[in-house]
């Protein structure tokens, strides 16, 4: 299976917020603990609504949590080459 | 394992035991064409029980339980439920089938007017989903 563009940091910022858990992350932003290891696994692409509810909790800007890299979205890749 | 997971595997268990109970029971008795619907109510009702109970021992082992929905509950629920449809697609049209074969008219045209409103409902469903996102 393809890998997944885009990857996330909810692990090391839990990590920084003193070892949050993933339980108290989830109650925060109306999920289940099971959708943040899911998250935190790349299992999972969250709502927009859901990412920018995980970024405002560790008070960061969403691409903080989020990071998209170009190079893996061979789906865009293509589109590029084909618009270009 | 979230509680919704849980029970998605009782309700698995539960429906493979009838499927596989019920389909048993048809196969002892001479076929398809056996049973009756005491069998029928018989049988949801044991369905019923199974899932209560399973339920209920989930909810009363559990540490912290919690029964919320989220976006990937949602999710899951929606491509399951997308799984489930085309399988019974697939048995109506076959139900379809056997009743042309048998002469069975009141039953087929029911069968496929069923499925025609169907398709109704959801073509309706997304034109008005995709009104609404215009």
């Amino acid at each position: 299976m393809a890998r997944s563009p885009i990857d996330n940091q909810i692990r090391l910022l839990r990590f920084k917020q003193g070892e949050m858990t993933q339980s108290e992350l989830a109650a925060r932003i109306g999920v289940t603990r099971q959708t943040i290891a899911s998250m935190e696994k790349g299992k999972y692409a969250p709502s927009l609504e859901a990412a920018f509810r995980i970024a405002e909790v560790f008070g960061v800007p969403v691409t903080e949590v989020f990071t998209y890299d170009v190079a893996a979205d061979t789906g865009f890749l293509k589109r590029q080459g084909k618009t270009d | 394992m979230s509680f919704k997971e849980k029970s998605s595997w009782i309700v698995l268990i539960g429906m493979a035991v009838i499927l596989v109970g019920y389909g048993s029971l048809l196969a002892s008795l001479g076929g398809l064409a056996a049973g009756g619907t005491a069998l029928i109510v018989t049988a949801v009702i044991a369905f019923i029980v199974m899932a209560a109970a399973g339920h209920a021992i989930v909810a009363i082992l559990a540490k912290d339980f919690d029964d919320t929905e989220d976006e990937r509950d949602k999710r899951i629920e929606l491509q399951g439920e997308q799984a489930g449809g085309v399988a019974l697609g697939m048995i109506v049209l076959l139900a379809l089938a056997m009743a042309l074969i048998g002469g069975n008219m009141m039953m087929a045209n029911l069968l496929f007017l069923g499925l025609v409103l169907s398709e109704v409902v959801k073509t309706a469903w997304q034109v008005i989903l995709y009104r609404r996102l215009a």
